[in-house]
């Protein structure tokens, strides 16, 4: 077995792992509301996150390329009210169609 | 790896809802990825049980199924970034996390997030930024 297989099953694995802690060891148990009104701060803060990383890192660095394009169209589709598909095909139409041009 | 340890709380935020034995809950577990995460509402109260099984199952099979086509096919197909793949995600996060700013408390998190991969980005490896913001949901937490 090659170091790349073992390094795919090891992370596999261990984020196997990592997933299962919560429903499985809380599962079922009703949370402290404290710690519930922590963790539903835990959606916006992350999905934040992702989309800088998505959105403007390359590597080590941020960068504007036709990724802002694709956010740019985005976010016109989410202020239309469309549904998530419509922004999912929108962000990537205008990212392709930017790199297409420029 | 260390970019998969934001499943352990992400999970435990939505640990509630899982039931039956172990077995189950360990499989159920598995379909915790982001996307269905926070489609179903994940870490508020209206968190949906069916929208996060039936987002995570849809989710798993496309992601296999492109894994195997991008594997069969990528030298036919060429760079997915052609098609604007990576603006799609972008945008997708983008729509999720303007489906959750819903209160100040959780624009607050939402800005310290976003400043934490800012700033984090350039001088940290890959991965570790998404995992630091979690902490901006304590910007946002109140306590009661």
């Amino acid at each position: 077995m090659s170091a790349a297989w073992a390094t795919v099953i090891a992370v596999g694995g261990g984020t196997a792992v990592l997933k299962a802690v919560g429903p499985v060891v809380v599962g079922g148990r009703p949370l402290p509301p404290r710690l519930l009104g922590l963790l539903s701060m835990l959606a916006p803060a992350l999905l934040a996150a992702l989309v800088i990383d998505e959105g403007f890192a390359s590597g080590r660095s941020l960068v504007l390329d036709a990724r802002v394009a694709g956010l740019a169209a985005g976010a016109s589709a989410v202020m239309l009210r469309a549904p998530i598909w419509a922004v999912v095909v929108a962000g990537a139409a205008a990212t392709a169609l930017a790199r297409l041009l420029f | 790896m260390l970019l998969n340890t934001r499943y352990t709380p992400i999970g435990i935020s939505i640990a509630q809802s899982f039931r039956g034995r172990f077995l189950r809950r360990l499989t159920e577990a598995q379909l915790v990825i982001d996307e269905s995460w926070a489609l179903a509402g994940g870490g508020t109260a209206g968190f949906d049980r069916g929208v996060f099984l039936g987002a995570g199952v849809a989710l798993w099979v496309a992601w296999t199924a492109g894994t195997a086509v991008g594997a069969l096919l990528g030298g036919v197909i060429g760079n997915p970034s052609s098609f604007g793949l990576d603006g799609a995600f972008a945008a997708l996060f983008l729509a999720l996390v303007g489906s959750q700013l819903r209160s100040r408390r959780a624009f607050a998190a939402a800005t310290g997030g976003a400043l934490i991969a800012v700033a984090l980005t350039p001088v940290a490896p890959p991965g570790i930024p998404i995992l630091a913001a979690t902490v901006a949901a304590l910007a946002g937490w109140r306590r009661k």
